[in-house]
C-alpha cells in the first residue's frame, strides 16, 4: 500500500502528535476529564496511552496532552492533572476542543483564566490552531512568524504574504478543531 | 508551537511543519514515496555535513520511523534567502558564492554525490559569501557527473525568473556566460556544458532514482517543462559566449 488510508498524494494532513515536541523514546499520555479512552484516536499512529495504562511503561519519559472539552474548568483540571503523579513529564500541552461555532470566543473564555492562574503565561505562549483534519496548522496570531530573512523583500511582497496569511487564518478559523498550547514552562 | 508550511508540495507526500520554539523544521510522511525522499534527505544531510567539515553542528537531523510514518527533524539554519525569481544579474554575487562553495566542498571525481534540486530556493546564506544548501530530498549518493548540481543551479537562475521567455537581455546573458565559463573551466563535462537543459532532461528520464521522483512530481524539475525554443536559445548563448 502506497498511502495510509485518509491521505492522498496531493494532501498529507498532519496529526496532533506530529505538532508536539515528542521524541522516539517518549510516551504520549492523553488525559481528559471524563472518558479519556474516547480520545485515544487523537494519538493517531503514535505510541500513546492513558495515565491508568502508564504503569506498564513506568520508566518511560512522558509527554502529556490534556484535552479540554466544553465546560471544563481550568482550576479543576489543574488539580486533577497534578494528582496524576506522572513520572518524568517532559512537555505538557493543552488541547482546547473547539465548538463548531464561536470557537474563538469559547477559547478566549478559557484562555483568560489560564493567563490569570499560570505565572508567566502571558509571555511566550503562542496558541496554535489545528483545523480541517490537519490540513491547516498555524499560529493564532495576526501576522506570520518569519523563519527566514529575505533579501530585498519589497513592500508588495510583504503585503502579498500578509494577505495570503490572513486568508489562511480565516480558513483555519472556519474549520477549527483544536487550539493547542504548550504550557510546559508555566507548569514548571 | 508548530506551523504547517507545506502540504505535499508537488504531490511528494511530505508535510513540513516549522516548530518555532524548538528551532526545527519537521518533515512528516505516511507514504512510501515520501518515506524514500526522507531517507534521501537524511543521507544527503549526513553526506553534506561531512563534506563541509561541519564541526559546529550547523547541520543536524533526526530520523524517526515506525511502520506507518517517517519523521525527519531538521535543525533550522538562521540566515537569509535570495529570491530565485530575481534575475541572474541581481543574484550574481550570491551565485558566485555558491559556485565557490561547490568547488570547495564537492570531491574532484568524475562521479560525485548529487543534491538533485539545487536552485536558489534551496540555499540559505549565513553571510553573502557563506551559503548552505538544504532540502536534500532528491539526494543520490551514487550521484551524477561532477558539476551536475552547479550547472542545474546556474541554469535555474536564468530560467526560473522568466520561465516562458526565450529571449535573454544582454546584461543577463553576459552575467550568465561569465558564471558558466567559470564552471566550464573548473571541469564541467563538455556534454553537460554545451546543452545543459537537454542533458538534464535525458538524465531525469532515465534511472530508477529519477524515474521514481518524476513519476510522483512530474513538474518539480524545471528542465522537464522548459520549451524547446528556450533550451536551444540557452544552448546557443553558451556556445556563442564561451567560444
Amino acid at each position: 500500500m502506497d498511502f495510509v488510508p485518509g491521505t492522498s498524494p496531493k494532501h498529507m494532513p498532519v496529526l496532533i502528535p506530529d505538532c508536539l515536541e515528542i521524541e522516539p523514546d517518549e510516551m504520549l499520555v492523553i488525559w481528559s476529564r471524563g472518558d479519556t479512552k474516547s480520545w485515544s484516536h487523537v494519538a493517531g499512529d503514535y505510541p500513546a496511552c492513558t495515565p491508568a495504562e502508564l504503569s506498564a511503561h513506568s520508566d518511560q519519559p512522558v509527554v502529556l496532552l490534556v484535552i479540554f472539552t466544553d465546560g471544563a474548568s481550568l482550576e479543576g483540571i489543574l488539580e486533577e492533572i497534578s494528582s496524576l503523579q506522572l513520572p518524568s513529564v517532559g512537555k505538557t500541552y493543552f488541547a482546547f476542543q473547539a465548538r463548531p461555532r464561536f470557537a474563538l470566543w469559547h477559547f478566549l473564555r478559557q484562555w483568560k483564566p489560564l493567563l490569570r492562574m499560570m505565572p508567566g503565561a502571558d509571555q511566550g505562549l503562542l496558541p496554535v490552531i489545528y483545523a480541517n483534519g490537519g490540513m491547516l496548522v498555524m499560529n493564532l496570531a495576526l501576522q506570520p512568524v518569519k523563519y527566514t530573512r529575505y533579501l530585498d523583500y519589497t513592500w508588495i511582497l510583504v503585503l502579498k504574504s500578509c494577505l495570503k496569511y490572513w486568508l489562511r487564518l480565516s480558513n483555519a478559523l472556519m474549520g477549527i478543531e483544536f487550539i493547542l498550547v504548550d504550557v510546559t514552562e508555566c507548569l514548571n | 508551537m508548530p506551523e504547517l508550511v507545506r502540504d505535499s508540495s508537488h504531490s511528494n507526500g511530505i508535510s513540513i511543519l516549522h516548530l518555532e520554539n524548538a528551532g526545527i523544521f519537521r518533515k512528516i510522511s505516511r507514504s512510501k514515496q515520501g518515506r524514500n525522499l526522507l531517507h534521501n534527505e537524511s543521507a544527503g544531510i549526513n553526506w553534506y555535513r561531512h563534506a563541509r567539515g561541519d564541526s559546529d553542528s550547523l547541520l543536524s537531523s533526526t530520523l524517526w520511523e515506525t511502520d506507518t510514518f517517517t519523521r525527519l527533524d531538521i535543525k533550522r539554519i538562521e540566515g537569509f534567502q535570495a529570491l530565485y525569481t530575481d534575475s541572474v544579474s541581481v543574484n550574481q554575487g550570491l551565485l558566485e558564492a555558491c559556485l565557490a562553495h561547490y568547488l570547495d566542498t564537492w570531491p574532484r571525481q568524475s562521479r560525485v554525490p548529487c543534491h538533485g534540486d539545487l536552485t536558489l530556493d534551496n540555499v540559505i546564506f549565513l553571510e553573502k559569501n557563506d551559503p548552505v544548501f538544504f532540502d536534500w530530498e532528491h539526494f543520490s549518493g551514487h550521484g551524477e557527473c561532477w558539476g551536475f548540481d552547479m550547472a542545474y543551479l546556474l541554469l535555474s537562475a536564468i530560467v526560473l525568473p522568466a520561465p516562458h521567455r526565450s529571449d535573454i537581455t544582454v546584461i543577463e546573458k553576459d552575467t550568465f556566460v561569465a558564471l558558466w565559463r567559470q564552471l566550464a573551466e573548473a571541469g564541467l563535462p563538455e556534454e553537460l556544458g554545451k546543452n545543459p537543459a537537454g542533458f538534464f532532461r535525458q538524465a531525469f528520464s532515465s534511472g530508477k532514482h529519477w524515474l521514481e521522483i518524476t513519476a510522483h512530481s512530474p513538474h518539480k524539475l524545471f528542465p522537464l517543462w522548459m520549451s524547446k525554443e528556450q533550451e536551444s536559445h540557452i544552448s546557443h548563448v553558451i556556445v556563442e559566449g564561451i567560444n
